[in-house]
């Protein structure tokens, strides 16, 4: 852990996703935590008030601030618009304009992390090279979501504009794998394999990602908001270790003794095309990874599945 | 159709195949003031010869000091277009600089911010008619590796900065424009004039709904007119969607000569675009795409003699 955040005031959107819940929890110790989000789960909402979150409903593709304080010390954005239909219009609004004017909200904050994905890569020839953050952007419309690459994309053009604009010291982080307690790929494949069901993966192309724990996003956002600068400083977000699908997959289904299943499908929206991220920058802003893949895996499947005996 | 008169304007990148001509045609009725990296200087006192007031500015890190504020309309056609894959580049000039410069003009009355077809993604029918509502994400262009990534980065900008200025904005999504001072159809021609062949796809017809010079300055003050807030996002392609090697045989066919077309899967993928929204707000284009790209010939090639 490079830097810790202590007793500053934040303002925390998106912080009912899966990244954003159990950092916004873990913050809300020892810092002032509002948090904007339409909280369509109004259980989520009660959990982060009564960890001392004050939060607060907004739309931010259509944000009234009036009643929002504007003297956060920083701004942490990790809310998205991803829905799995064609409104491009709707995940610019959100996902672009959105940033930008929640950015201008919180112009007088000492820096803003915003959260970007991998996702915006052209995927590289060899699924085995580090994408650096300066590597072809236009990543590939993904089944699940087709707006999102480009949304995000767009996202990242609205944080550098805004952060030179504005003069926000500004971070835009891509995140490459997460997985934690409240999900990430990782989790949700290891359902389906609880479920009985085949794991899809690409079939001509391996599917190696760089998968980082809930604990080590936890000690790491402070570094990234340190290194917050004018322009904005863009930085991968992924563990130290590459992995394959298949060899987390396998090693899930080890240690739980269930058999597994891969399908592959080119096709398949849970098919995942992943890339590995050259995490230099990352490891100078905010140190290493303390949580190794093996262990992060066993901790989440421990975590989400206490009803599981764990092997050696 | 509105004619801008009495204006005062800002035209970024004024030396450009699209924007010189309407520089000057502009500047005919208006105070026009053009920001450019003029790195050629004589293109610069070209430009000051015909009464555009020049200042030399590099939007990636621009110095607004000397330039007036108080600009009516601004219509930035300026755009990092490059053959090398310098993405932090082309988001700092296409994307940063649409906004700062949008920040520098917020006081105009609209802002005209230019945009590309090529941002669309390829529909499987080639010959289906893009509406601006439709899927995004463009391949990236053979010749120039950011060009998709970073125009799309720009409408997202001046989609931005058009709420947080409350900016009346316009971004229109060129398709394939020609004319006297170039396009895609000119370079082709000159290609075929060189006895080289044309590139084209092998497994896609490349239809494209090509525009007129005259139509394009004819019609940016109506397009202005229509700027709003939210900004309006516009396709702006010429009236009839046409193959390239139609217009290809056309052109060498009235100029006597015999075209070669080479075939790869790798090249740009064309669209054709729906301008219905284009039509209701300035109307339909004048110039037919056989009498355009007559004139552009004529205008290009006055020695080469065009059949009836």
């Amino acid at each position: 852990m490079v830097k810790t955040l202590k007793n500053e005031k934040i303002l925390f959107a998106g912080l009912t996703g899966q990244i954003g819940f159990p950092l916004a929890l873990h913050l809300a110790r020892d810092n002032e935590v509002w948090g904007i989000a339409r909280f369509r789960d109004e259980s989520k909402r009660k959990q982060l008030e009564q960890a001392g979150v004050t939060t607060c409903h907004m739309d931010l593709g259509r944000p009234d601030y009036a009643n929002l304080p504007d003297d956060f010390g920083y701004l942490i954005h990790f809310a998205v618009y991803q829905e799995g239909g064609l409104d491009f219009d709707e995940a610019f609004r959100v996902n672009a304009e959105g940033t930008g004017l929640l950015m201008a909200h919180c112009r007088k904050a000492k820096a803003a992390l915003v959260m970007s994905s991998c996702a915006v890569y052209a995927l590289p020839q060899d699924p085995n090279h580090p994408v650096k953050e300066t590597d072809p952007l236009n990543g590939p419309q993904s089944a699940h979501c087709p707006t999102y690459a480009v949304s995000k994309t767009a996202e990242e053009a609205v944080a550098r504009a805004a952060a030179r604009q504005l003069g926000l010291p500004t971070t835009i982080a891509r995140m490459n794998v997460y997985y934690g307690t409240y999900g990430g790929l990782p989790p949700w494949q290891f359902e389906w394999m609880l479920a009985g069901m085949p794991v899809p993966v690409q079939p001509n192309r391996a599917s190696v990602c760089s998968p980082i724990h809930e604990d080590d996003i936890n000690h790491q956002v402070g570094g990234l908001l340190a290194g917050a600068s004018v322009p904005a400083t863009i930085v991968n977000w992924g563990g130290d270790e590459a992995v394959e699908v298949r060899t987390y997959s396998t090693y899930m289904a080890e240690i739980t003794g269930l058999k597994i299943q891969f399908q592959e499908a080119a096709d398949d929206p849970l098919a995942a095309r992943t890339v590995v991220a050259d995490n230099t920058r990352r490891r100078e802003l905010a140190g290493n990874c303390q949580v190794k893949w093996r262990e992060g895996m066993r901790r989440v499947i421990a975590a989400r599945h206490p009803e599981i005996k764990l092997r050696a | 159709m509105k004619a801008l008169k009495n204006e005062k304007i800002l035209i970024t990148g004024p030396t450009g195949q699209i924007a010189f001509p309407m520089a000057v045609e502009l500047a005919k009725d208006n105070e026009v003031w053009g920001i450019a990296r003029f790195r050629d200087g004589s293109k610069r006192q070209h430009l000051e010869s015909l009464g555009i007031r020049t200042r030399s500015i590099d939007l990636a890190n621009p110095d607004f000091r000397d330039l007036p504020d108080d600009f009516t309309y601004v219509i930035h056609l300026a755009a990092f277009i490059g053959p090398k894959p310098n993405f932090d580049r082309a988001l700092t000039v296409n994307a940063e600089g649409t906004g700062l410069l949008m920040g520098h003009c917020q006081r105009a009355r609209a802002f005209f911010s230019m945009s590309s077809c090529s941002i669309y993604a390829a529909p499987q029918d080639p010959y289906h008619p893009v509406k601006e509502s439709e899927a995004l994400s463009g391949e990236a262009l053979p010749y120039s590796p950011t060009y998709v990534a970073s125009k799309t980065a720009q409408e997202a900008a001046a989609r931005l900065c058009a709420r947080l200025f409350n900016l009346p904005t316009t971004i229109a999504r060129m398709n394939v424009s020609y004319g006297p001072n170039g396009g895609l159809p000119a370079y082709q021609f000159e290609a075929m004039l060189a006895e080289k062949p044309v590139q084209v796809l092998s497994d896609r017809p490349s239809i494209c709904s090509p525009i007129y010079q005259d139509d394009i300055v004819a019609q940016v003050g109506g397009l202005l007119s229509a700027a709003a807030v939210p900004a309006k996002i516009v396709n702006w392609g010429g009236d009839d969607g046409v193959d390239v090697e139609t217009y290809c045989r056309y052109m060498a066919d009235i100029v006597g000569i015999k075209p070669e077309f080479e075939r790869s899967p790798h090249g740009v993928k064309h669209t054709v675009t729906d301008n219905s929204l284009r039509k209701a707000i300035v109307g339909d284009c004048q110039v037919k795409w056989q009498e355009g790209m007559r004139r552009m010939i004529a205008a290009r090639h006055p020695e080469v003699k065009l059949k009836g």
